[in-house]
């Protein structure tokens, strides 16, 4: 008898994009008083602010004539059409026709429902077309209003052929933090609930470890690394990090968020603040966050490479110590249904703790006998 | 994966060990049956359902398998 060879069922991206908050990017980039065009949905937004100081989203095709409003002028509050100048506000509505005697009665495109916060501009995409419920929104920095922390370091790229599921998967995989991203987890747990999943990672660097110091497993606190990782919603995910140097501990907070362009392609935003370091100067900790974020920027070109390369799998063939890749896309799945749609699966609250102990025994050998060899080659 | 309920809230959830330090826990509906969850980070595991899992695990009531 012949054993059974696994097949990898690739399935196929959702056609429609997920409800849920996404950032756009920042205020201070997109509020300069130019119209912004920005591919997204399935379509382009047009984001600008008006006089009134608010930011804005519509679509950007000109429901007059099909003209593209990102390459229009700002008027006051609103945005005119480069083509016939029809002044569009961001509430949707035609303004006004500067030639015209009075605008039609039905002009109304669409407007985005959007929210500031922290410096960051979100929009709201429902396919159903409801306004965001109750309690799903995007959380405060604490202290970021108070200018405990730095500005923003920001910077995004662009990743086609993938469906930004690919991201989302890196939530509960364990093992490729040590492959691609050069860090070794001794502690990770997931938790999803709701609209909420997280993911608590403790590690080491593959430095500390390669000196032979015994590695302390399952335990949160006390690493090199510590992170409270946690999408809210779909799209936006809110990284706090510790990252210690003997004894210094730097605090940041890391944002990695989406969103869609087609099903296939997506735009992937990072950024960072840092909590000010004391005795340092803002030029300084400003310096200090543009490198770590560099770093990390690195490391997303590393999951990015992957993704160019790797087909699309509905159905992972997983080892024990895989996190629960099955639960998280349930999670996430409620984002691709109607609301009434939602089963108690995809919502209810279920927790997964990794035993690290083999992967950390592994890696820490491994990372020693390459330390040994590289002694004795020079 | 086998029943627990929390000794203190009295909520039941189903727990699995793959090993000692390997732990699912499935919730039926959300956490807002435990009262420690407005001071608890969405990520925590409620200490006193923590226990209650420990305690199972010592007299038997969920299985781990050995290493
Ligand atoms: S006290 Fe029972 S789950 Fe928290
Ligand atoms: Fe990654």
């Amino acid at each position: 008898m012949s054993e059974a060879v696994r097949t990898i069922e690739a399935g196929r991206p959702p056609e429609r994009f997920a409800r849920g908050w996404h950032c756009l990017g920042l205020v201070r980039a997109l509020g300069d008083g130019q119209p912004h065009g920005i591919e997204a949905f399935g379509t382009k937004l047009v984001v600008w602010q008006g006089a009134d100081g608010e930011l804005k989203v519509l679509d950007a095709y000109c429901r007059h004539m099909g003209g593209d409003l990102s390459q229009g002028t700002v008027q006051g509050d609103n945005v005119a059409c480069p083509f016939h100048s029809w002044r569009w506000g961001g509430d949707g509505k035609c303004q006004q026709i500067p030639y015209a005697r009075r605008v039609p009665p039905r002009a109304r495109t669409r407007a985005w429902t959007t929210l500031v916060r922290d410096g960051q501009l979100f929009v709201w995409n429902d396919p159903e077309g409801n306004p965001p419920p109750e309690g799903v929104t995007i959380p405060e920095i604490p202290g970021y209003a108070d200018g405990e922390w730095t500005d923003w370091v920001w910077d995004q790229t662009l990743v086609d052929s993938s469906h930004c599921r690919e991201i989302i998967d890196n939530m509960v995989d364990m093992a490729h933090f040590y492959y691609i991203h050069k860090g070794l987890p001794t502690y990770f747990k997931n938790v999803f609930e709701g609209h909420v999943c997280t993911q608590y990672y403790a590690g080491t660097t593959h430095e500390i470890a390669a000196t032979g110091l015994p590695i302390d497993i399952g335990q949160y606190e006390g690493q090199q690394t510590k992170s409270d990782a946690t999408y809210w919603g779909p799209s936006y995910l809110v990284d706090k990090l510790w990252n210690s140097y003997g004894d210094l501990t730097i605090e940041s907070v890391l944002i990695t968020c989406h969103y869609p362009i087609s099903s296939t392609s997506f735009m992937l935003l990072y950024g960072m603040v840092m909590k000010k370091l004391p005795g340092m100067d803002d030029a300084t900790n400003a310096m200090i966050a543009q490198k770590m974020l560099a770093m990390i920027g690195e490391g997303f070109l590393e999951d990015v490479k992957i993704w160019k390369n790797k087909t699309r799998i509905d159905n992972p063939l997983l080892c024990e110590e895989d996190g629960p890749v099955y639960q998280l896309r349930r999670w996430y799945e409620q984002f691709y249904v109607d609301v009434a749609d939602i089963t108690p699966e995809m919502s209810q609250r279920f927790e997964f703790e990794i035993d690290t102990t083999k992967a950390v025994d592994f890696w820490q050998k491994e990372l020693m006998e390459k330390e040994a060899a590289k002694a004795s080659s020079s | 994966m086998d029943p627990v309920q929390c000794s203190r809230c009295g909520t039941t959830v189903e727990v699995s060990k793959a090993s000692a330090a390997q732990t699912s826990i499935q919730w039926y509906g959300d956490s807002s049956s435990c009262p420690l969850r407005a001071d608890l980070s969405v990520g925590d595991t409620c200490p006193y359902l923590s226990d209650s899992i420990r305690d199972a695990v010592l007299e038997g009531r969920i299985e781990v398998p050995a290493t």
